[in-house]
């Protein structure tokens, strides 16, 4: 199943009833929604409230969502607009340097207008994340580094990685896990999400 | 479990385990974890230095919980249903269409004009049409009599109007002579 298909199964999901698989949805988009976000509002406290209140409006219309286009796509468009009425409900226009609309949605990288954006307590929260993951990238057995960096960087499918590494895809799915849980591992306690705050 | 949900995350499980797994992080906090775990790492593999959301999702579904649960008619379900149309009800469709068609055409045929045998009697100036439909025999031909009293006709005819030497004669001549060529 590709991404996108994962997604219409989550949606479906929802459609069905069941509210919790949104979080998973929320879970995957909310760093990309909010530099979407990110460079069309100024304060950092705003885009986090417009964050929040596209996936609540994105919630309410998914009764009528039928995945013609991909989720992210039609969520950026939620957002964008969400943006737009913010901003002219405040009396300013989106400027037209931020020039954004749905196409450009997967290719957005605000991660320099993020560190000028954000709050010192979220840019420290910001640095630890990145290097804790750079580290643990770092100390990974070259095998394991290979294939988490052949699948989450080049975007290879599992094939094409046990073509490249010359082994079994049962192997690559294996490097790739054990990859993603030594990151996860020293991820965890920077996530340490307080028990009223977990989903 | 965790094997599978990162193959899934990366494309490489079926539907029906994609199923189960969603089922199973529904149920399961620490799996629901592992997922964010799994985003946010992606995130910042792929695109370097990511906001921190800490709490994010939790704030959302929160804000969820004073929300109507989300029903609509599931697209899966319409899916296989186009999907049973299109492979076994159409196909059995278009072959009653196609019988009726065909016996549309052919009683259409038969009410414009049933179709008859006709039987041709021992002498050449009769014939019986028999109706298949009613089993009716009906003699469409000329009675035998007609005939013998157009051959009279034709002979005192041929007598009065003079046509030969022996007028008299020319009918038995020609008579003759058509029955050598039957």
């Amino acid at each position: 199943m590709s991404d996108r298909e994962i997604d219409q199964q989550l949606v479906e999901r929802i459609q069905g009833g069941d509210k919790q698989a949104f979080g998973l949805l929320v879970s995957k988009y909310q760093r990309k929604l909010y530099r979407l976000l990110a460079r069309l509002v100024r304060d950092p406290a705003e885009v986090e409230d417009l964050a929040q209140e596209t996936f609540i409006k994105a919630y309410r219309a998914l009764g009528s969502f039928r995945g013609e286009s991909a989720f992210y796509t039609w969520l950026y468009r939620i957002g964008i607009n969400t943006a737009k009425n913010y901003l002219a409900a405040q009396g300013r226009r989106v400027s037209a340097s931020s020039g954004l609309d749905s196409s450009e949605a997967e290719s957005i990288d605000g991660g320099e207008r993020l560190r000028d954006l954000d709050t010192p307590e979220r840019q420290l929260m910001t640095r630890q994340i990145a290097r804790t993951v750079d580290e643990a990238m770092a100390d990974l057995p070259a095998e394991l580094r290979e294939a988490i960096t052949l699948r989450e960087l080049e975007g290879l499918s599992y094939e094409d990685i046990a073509s490249a590494m010359g082994c079994p895809i049962g192997t690559v799915r294996s490097r790739i896990f054990r990859a993603r849980e030594a990151i996860a591992a020293r991820l965890r306690p920077l996530l340490g999400t307080r028990a009223d705050e977990r989903w | 479990m965790k094997e599978k949900l990162s193959a899934m995350f990366d494309g490489d499980a079926d539907e029906e385990t994609s199923r189960m797994l969603f089922e199973r992080i529904r149920r399961d906090a620490a799996l629901r974890g592992t997922w964010d775990a799994y985003c946010l790492l992606g995130d910042v593999v792929r695109s370097g230095a990511q906001p921190g959301m800490e709490g994010f999702v939790a704030r959302v579904m929160s804000r969820l919980d004073g929300e109507p649960t989300v029903l609509a008619p599931r697209r899966a379900e319409d899916k296989r249903a186009r999907r049973l149309l299109r492979h076994r009800l159409l196909p059995v469709a278009a072959s009653v269409m196609g019988v009726l068609a065909v016996g549309g055409v052919v009683a259409a045929l038969s009410g414009e004009e049933r179709p008859t045998m006709v039987v041709l009697s021992p002498s050449p100036d009769s014939a019986a049409a028999v109706d298949t439909a009613s089993g009716v025999v009906v003699d469409s031909a000329p009675p035998r009599a007609t005939g013998v009293a157009r051959r009279d006709y034709l002979a005192a005819h041929q007598a009065m109007s003079g046509g030969g030497p022996v007028p008299a004669a020319v009918q038995y001549v020609r008579t003759v002579s058509a029955q050598a060529e039957e």
